[in-house]
């Protein structure tokens, strides 16, 4: 008894019940404040370190090559002319549209969401999983479930939120599925993500004909993202005989792996509709 | 106490690089683990015998902050620790390769922890794409950033510990 309890062991054992016990605390969020008022600076920090590695990036990926500069510049001028005229004769469009909208009594619906600002400070450790952390939290106002997009279109959603930084698990996570609908097809499918950061298009019905380039948007399905945001792009599909649906590989209208700055659609409210489930 | 500060200093740059730089630089879709490397090169460098609460506190924060379960970053980062401390008393002759060692069964027995978890949770993966894309690239990388990573801990260690006391 008394070698089990010598100075030497019980030093040990009160050390390893300290920390046992500290990380109890931590795990039952009662150290919650004191992790919150360390983890400003260092957040802070992070956010730093993460500019300086995205301008690194920059500096080294940027195009050099002036002559080269100069032909995508023609190119993008006369892609910008073509533009220009599809704007006036979609506009065009538009104004008959409003019109026939009008008489058949229907309103347009513009749903104005609003809308938090972020910057990308860190990735998840694991390469299985696409997560990615921001340098907003509750105190900024965001909450779990809440989308997240880009100018581009849709990024994914809340995951986990502290204080003041939030995960965000992209739609190329393996767990993460969105349902979507097509452009010009007005089907309705879903797309996953995969381990290796892929997306691909399910649930596709064997008599629709999708071509490559089709524009997915959200669907509204589900409750957990608002329709209308735009996803991604079909880039192949494949239709087998003994299945029930097709299926493809997307192309995500942002570039989730130099994903940098987000914006939070902080005024919609997911629906959780588990309980539905049967 | 010097030794404390400066290894739990060296882990927030770490910490701080492996979140903002190496885990959005992948090679495929694998990515080098810094965090991994730090502690398997420490393991084999300490020359404290409570080095074990340190390299607990590293752990958990990973496992708070990822998000895997809490266990899996502690039971894998402990178990690399332990080995290396293990390690370092049969092999102290020929550290680097002792270093490759852990790097290389690290990656592996934290990837076969990722992959548990994600078996568990229903998800459907395809062995060869997980190997050829993701643990190959990452194991590929850690061998790589193991020989600076221990550079940098053998001469750290050098002034924490400068005549090898044992505290």
């Amino acid at each position: 008894m008394q070698k089990i309890f010598n100075p030497k062991n019980l030093r040990n054992l009160i050390i390893a019940l300290v920390v046992v016990g500290l990380l109890f605390l931590a795990v039952s969020g009662y150290l919650t404040p004191l992790f919150s008022l360390g983890s400003s600076p260092l957040i802070g920090t992070q956010g730093w370190l993460s500019r300086q590695y995205g301008a690194m990036r920059d500096y080294f990926t940027s195009p050099r090559d002036m002559a080269q500069l100069r032909s995508r510049n023609a190119q993008l001028e006369s892609e910008l002319a073509l533009l220009q005229g599809q704007i006036v004769a979609l506009q065009e469009d538009l104004g008959s549209m409003r019109v026939l909208e009008a008489l058949m009594g229907f309103e347009k619906e513009h749903p104005e969401y609003r809308y938090q600002a972020a910057t990308v400070i860190g990735r998840e450790i694991s390469p299985f999983q696409q997560y990615i952390i921001i340098d907003k939290g509750s105190n900024q106002g965001i909450r779990h479930g809440m989308p997240v997009v880009t100018e581009k279109g849709l990024v994914g959603r809340i995951d986990a939120v502290i204080a003041n930084a939030s995960r965000i698990q992209l739609i190329s996570d393996a767990r993460s599925v969105v349902n979507v609908r097509m452009q010009t097809q007005r089907v309705e499918a879903q797309i996953n993500g995969s381990l290796t950061g892929e997306i691909s298009i399910n649930m596709v019905p064997q008599n629709v004909d999708v071509q490559v380039g089709e524009v997915l948007l959200t669907s509204g399905l589900g409750g957990s993202y608002p329709p209308n945001i735009f996803v991604g792009q079909v880039l192949t599909m494949q239709s087998r005989q003994n299945t029930l649906f097709q299926t493809g590989s997307v192309q995500a209208m942002v570039d989730l792996t130099a994903v940098s700055a987000v914006l939070v659609i902080t005024d919609f409210t997911p629906v959780d509709i588990t309980p539905l489930l049967p | 106490m010097l030794a404390y500060v400066i290894v739990s200093l060296g882990y927030l740059a770490v910490l701080m690089l492996q979140y903002g730089a190496v885990s959005r630089t992948p090679l495929l879709s694998g990515t080098a683990d810094l965090v991994l490397l730090y502690i398997a090169a420490w393991s084999l460098h300490q020359q404290s015998k409570r080095f074990w609460i340190l390299a607990l506190i590293f752990a958990a924060i990973i496992g708070g902050i990822s998000i895997n379960p809490f266990f899996l970053p502690v039971v894998v980062y402990m178990a690399v620790y332990y080995a290396g401390s293990f390690i370092k008393g049969q092999v102290w002759q020929t550290p680097l390769l002792a270093m490759f060692l852990l790097t290389f069964t690290g990656t592996l027995l934290l990837h076969i922890g990722y992959l548990g978890v994600l078996f568990f949770e229903g998800q459907a993966f395809d062995w060869r794409v997980v190997l050829t894309q993701i643990t190959l690239p990452s194991v590929l990388l850690n061998m790589l950033l193991a020989i600076p990573v221990h550079a940098i801990v053998t001469e750290l260690a050098r002034i924490v510990y400068p005549r090898g006391i044992d505290l």
